[in-house]
C-alpha cells in the first residue's frame, strides 16, 4: 500500500510519543508509584506500535511492541520501575528516535540494533492479554464518560452553539472490501473541515490514521452547512457506503457544564493550522525585507520632493508594511520548548553518570523567538548545562561537607524583555573561582602577571569565555575536550546576542545568554567614522554622549573615560576599523557606549546619524570573516553600511 | 574522452587585465556590471576591495590584479565589475576592460604550464589561441576560494 502521503504525519506523530515517552519516563522515576503516567506511557507506546506497523515499519514496530509489554508489567504491578529499568526504557526509546528518524527519509535503517535492547526489557510474552487489556482499558474510558462527547469536545460545541452553529454526529461506514480504509477516512475529514470544525472521533484520529478500525467511524462536527450538504459532500466519497447525518440537540451537552479551562488535545487543533516549509517563510521573509528597504527609499523621496499627497500615502504605506513585518516575524516565531524539552533527559543522564543528584527545574519554555534563532541556541546551552552539573555543581560528599542540601538545583529559565530574550542557566554549585580563573589566565598567556592583579572580579570573569581557557581540573568525558565556553560566546555572538557570567563563590553561578526576538530585522544606531558609515545594533547600546578629546583618559597607551562613576576602556574606531584617514578628529568627539557582555566599551566615532531599522544582510565570501563586522544593510540611497560586531572589535 | 567533446566548444568571456587577455568560461559568469561605488570592509584580505549593493543583495568584490599578483594599474582603464558564481554566491571580479566573448574547441585549450605572464600560476587552467594571440584561461573555482 502506498503510504508516503502519510509518512510526515507518522513521523510528526511519533516524535511527539517519543516526547511523551521521555517525559514520562522522568517523571515515573521521579514518582514511581503514579499509576497516571505510567498509562499515559503505555497508551503511547501502544499507539507508536500501531502506527509504525500500519507504515511498515517492522524494526519500530516490534521494539514498541517490546516496550509495550515491558510498560504492560509495570502497570499490572508486577514489576516496579527501578532507576535501572527506566534507563533501559529510556535507551530503547533513543533506539526508537533513531529508527523514527531514518523512517523519516522514507526507509527504516535496518542496521540500528535493537536485540539487546530488547533483551534488556523485562517482558510478558503474554502479548495477546495486553492487546486486550487495551481494549479494556479504552472501554472503561467510555462508560465513565458522561455523555458520548468527551469534555473539552463540549466545551468546543457550546462554544460553537453561541455563535450559531450546529453541532452533528455524522455515522459513517464504508464498503466492506473498501482497501485504503484510513485515506478515505483521512478524506472525510478534510472534506468535513472545509464546512467546520471537527470536535471528536470514534476511534481516535490516531486510530482511525493507523486502520485500528473496522468499516464503521463516527464524527462530531460543529458547522454552518445545512445536514444535506454534509451528507451529500460524505456520500460522493469513493467506497464510502452510507452516512447519517444526526444533528445534536441541546441535549447532548446538557449532561455536564464543563469547566472552560479544560484543554484541547492536539488533533482538535488541526482544522485550524497548516504547516509550511521553513523555506517559504524565509521567502516571505525576504520579500518584506526588500519592501522595508524600498520603503526607506520612497520615505526619502517623499521628504525630497515635499509633496503632501505622497507624503500622506506613504506613511499609509509604512503602517500597513510594519503590520505586515510583524505579522510575518510572529509566524517565524517558535516557543523555545522545541529545544528545551530534550534537556530534562540530557541532565538526568549526565547527572546520573558523573554520580551527581541533581534536581533540575524549567521555566518559560513557551517563551518564543525567530524559529532561525531556537535552531541554533541548542548546543550552546546543552555546552553550558554540561559545564553547570560538570563543573559547578560538586559531588554529593564535598555537598554535605559544606552544608549545602545533597540535591543540587539547577535551574534553566527564559523570559522577554523589551526586545531581547534572555535565556539563563543556573546552579548553586561551588561558584568560579576568579583567583584561579587569574592563575589559568597567565599560565595560558591570555594576560600578563600585572594585568592579572589590576583586573576586577568582573573583568577576569570575562576570561572564561576567552579562546584557549578551560577550567575543568581534570579532563572527564563530559566537558574540558578543549572545546570551551568561547564557542558558546562566538554562536550567541554570530546570533547578535551577547553572554555574560555571574558567579558568587560557594553559592553558584548563573550564565546569562541574552539574543534578539529576530535575526533578520535590526534596529541600529548610525554612525559615521571618518567617511565611512556602520551600524550598531541598538540592542548592545546603553547610551550616547558628546566629549572633548580632552576629556577622555589615557591609561597605558588605551584610551579611556570615566562613565557612572567608573573608568571603561575607549576604541577610537578609526583606529579599530583602519579607516583611511582623510581630515584630523575634530575636538569634539561622540562616544557610544555599548555592552560587551557584561562590561561597558566606549566607541569613539565622528557622528551620530540616528536610529533606524535595517534589513540584515550576509556580507558573502571572503569579507564574512572580518573581525568587528558581523553583517551589512542596503540603506534607503542604495549605499552599503556595515554593521559593527562589538564582541570582536580589538 | 569521445569524439564529441573534442569537436564541443566552450564559450569565453575575455576581458583586459594588465596589458593581457585573460578568459573565464561563461556558464560561470553571472553578469558584467560597471563599475559602482564600493564599500570597504576593514581588515578584509588585501585583494578585496569591499562589498557593492547589487539590485539589494550584498556581494563581495576582489581586485582581479592583486588577486593574482599584477601590478595595480597605471594607465587609464574602463574598469568592469564580472560577477561570477562561487557556488550559490556571488562575487565580484574587478577588471580592465571587457572585450568579447569568445568560443573555443576544447582541443584549442593546452595546459597551463606553458603559459608565460607574471599572473600567479596557481589561478590559472590554461592558455587558448584567440584571434590576436594568447588568450589566459582562468581557474575560477581557485579565484574565488578564499582557502587560496
Amino acid at each position: 500500500m502506498e503510504m508516503s502521503q502519510y509518512l510526515d504525519i507518522f513521523v510528526e506523530e511519533a516524535r511527539e510519543h517519543i516526547q511523551a515517552l521521555n517525559d514520562g519516563l522522568l517523571r515515573l522515576e521521579q514518582n514511581p508509584t503514579d499509576k497516571d503516567v505510567v498509562s499515559e506511557l503505555f497508551r503511547s507506546a501502544h499507539t507508536l506500535k500501531g502506527m509504525a506497523a500500519t507504515m511498515g515499519f517492522a524494526k519500530t514496530a516490534e521494539l514498541t511492541h517490546r516496550l509495550e509489554s515491558s510498560l504492560d508489567l509495570v502497570r499490572q504491578g508486577v514489576l516496579s520501575p527501578s532507576s535501572s529499568y527506566i534507563t533501559a526504557v529510556l535507551q530503547a526509546v533513543d533506539a526508537l528516535e533513531g529508527l523514527v528518524e531514518s523512517a523519516a527519509t522514507g526507509q527504516e535503517d535496518t542496521s540500528i540494533t535493537i536485540d539487546h535492547l530488547i533483551a534488556a526489557l523485562p517482558t510478558s510474552a503474554d502479548v495477546a492479554k495486553v492487546e486486550e487489556m487495551v481494549e479494556t482499558a479504552e472501554q472503561e474510558v467510555a462508560s465513565t464518560a458522561a455523555s458520548e462527547l468527551e469534555e473539552h469536545a463540549l466545551v468546543v460545541l457550546q462554544a460553537a452553539r453561541r455563535q450559531g452553529l450546529q453541532g452533528y454526529r455524522l455515522d459513517v461506514s464504508l464498503a466492506p472490501d473498501a482497501l485504503l480504509k484510513s485515506a478515505r477516512a483521512y478524506m472525510v475529514f478534510q472534506r468535513l473541515e472545509q464546512h467546520g470544525e471537527i470536535i471528536q472521533s470514534e476511534p481516535s484520529v490516531s486510530d482511525l490514521e493507523a486502520e485500528r478500525f473496522e468499516d464503521r467511524f463516527t464524527v462530531w462536527l460543529v458547522s454552518s452547512a445545512p445536514s444535506s450538504l454534509l451528507q451529500e459532500e460524505i456520500e460522493n466519497i469513493a467506497d464510502v457506503r452510507s452516512v447519517v447525518v444526526t444533528p445534536l440537540d441541546q441535549r447532548a451537552d446538557s449532561a455536564s457544564s464543563s469547566d472552560a479551562s479544560a484543554d484541547m488535545t492536539p488533533r482538535l487543533r488541526m482544522g485550524k493550522s497548516v504547516r509550511v516549509d521553513i523555506a517559504r517563510l524565509d521567502r516571505l521573509m525576504n520579500l518584506v525585507s526588500e519592501l522595508v528597504i524600498t520603503r526607506t527609499r520612497l520615505t526619502q523621496l517623499s521628504r525630497d520632493l515635499d509633496n503632501h499627497a505622497l507624503a500622506e500615502t506613504t506613511a499609509t504605506l509604512n503602517r500597513i508594511l510594519l503590520e505586515l513585518q510583524d505579522e510575518v516575524m510572529q509566524v517565524r516565531m517558535v516557543a523555545v520548548e522545541q529545544i528545551f524539552n530534550r534537556f530534562p533527559r540530557m541532565v538526568r543522564d549526565l547527572s546520573q553518570q558523573l554520580g551527581k543528584d541533581v534536581d533540575f527545574e524549567i521555566t518559560g519554555q513557551e517563551t518564543e523567538l525567530d524559529r532561525t534563532i531556537v535552531d541554533e541556541i541548542g548546543d550552546p546551552l546543552v555546552h553550558l548545562l554540561r559545564n553547570a552539573i560538570d563543573h559547578g555543581i560538586e559531588p554529593a560528599a564535598e555537598r554535605a561537607k559544606l552544608g549545602k542540601p545533597a540535591k543540587a538545583k539547577l535551574r534553566l529559565s527564559a523570559y522577554h524583555r523589551g526586545d531581547s530574550v534572555f535565556i539563563e542557566v543556573q546552579d548553586d554549585g561551588r561558584g568560579i573561582d576568579v583567583a584561579q580563573i587569574k592563575q589559568k589566565a597567565v599560565e595560558r598567556g591570555l594576560i600578563g602577571a600585572d594585568e592579572a592583579n589590576s583586573l576586577d572580579d568582573e573583568a577576569a570573569l570575562k576570561l572564561i569565555f576567552q579562546p584557549g581557557f578551560s577550567t575543568a581540573k581534570q579532563v572527564t568525558d563530559v566537558s574540558g575536550r578543549g572545546v570551551g565556553l568561547d564557542v558558546v560566546a562566538s554562536k550567541i555572538a554570530s546570533l547578535g546576542g551577547r553572554t555574560s557570567v555571574h558567579s558568587e563563590l560557594g553559592q553558584g553561578s548563573v550564565f546569562t545568554i541574552v539574543l534578539p526576538l529576530t535575526l533578520a530585522i535590526m534596529a541600529t544606531l548610525q554612525v559615521k567614522v571618518g567617511p565611512e558609515r556602520y551600524a550598531i545594533p541598538l540592542s548592545v547600546v546603553d547610551q550616547t554622549a558628546l566629549l572633548k578629546r580632552s576629556e577622555l583618559d589615557v591609561i597605558e597607551h588605551r584610551l579611556a573615560m570615566s562613565y557612572r562613576g567608573q573608568t571603561i576602556p575607549v576604541v577610537d574606531l578609526r583606529e579599530a576599523l583602519a579607516v583611511p584617514h582623510t581630515s584630523a578628529q575634530a575636538e569634539d568627539v561622540y562616544v557610544v557606549v555599548v555592552y560587551r557582555g557584561r562590561k561597558l566599551l566606549g566607541l569613539m566615532v565622528d557622528e551620530l546619524l540616528g536610529q533606524e531599522e535595517v534589513v540584515v544582510k550576509p556580507l558573502g565570501r571572503f569579507v564574512d570573516r572580518s573581525p568587528g563586522i558581523s553583517g551589512a544593510t542596503i540603506l534607503g540611497d542604495g549605499t552599503i553600511a556595515l554593521i559593527l560586531d562589538v564582541t570582536s572589535i580589538v | 574522452m569521445s569524439t564529441a567533446a573534442h569537436l564541443e566548444e566552450e564559450r569565453f568571456v575575455v576581458f583586459r587585465l594588465a596589458g593581457e587577455d585573460f578568459a573565464i568560461p561563461i556558464d560561470g559568469v553571472h553578469s558584467v556590471e560597471r563599475m559602482m561605488p564600493i564599500t570597504r570592509v576593514p581588515k578584509a584580505p588585501t585583494f578585496v576591495e569591499g562589498v557593492i549593493n547589487l539590485r539589494g543583495e550584498v556581494v563581495p568584490v576582489i581586485d582581479l590584479r592583486r588577486r593574482l599578483d599584477l601590478p595595480p594599474a597605471t594607465e587609464d582603464v574602463d574598469a568592469h565589475i564580472v560577477v561570477v558564481l562561487a557556488g550559490e554566491q556571488l562575487v565580484g571580479l574587478i577588471v580592465d576592460e571587457i572585450s568579447h566573448v569568445l568560443s573555443l574547441p576544447a582541443t584549442a585549450i593546452q595546459p597551463a604550464d606553458q603559459v608565460i605572464g607574471e599572473a600567479n600560476r596557481n589561478f590559472l587552467q590554461g592558455v587558448g589561441q584567440g584571434e590576436q594571440g594568447l588568450i589566459i584561461i582562468l581557474d575560477l573555482e581557485r579565484v574565488v576560494d578564499p582557502e587560496r
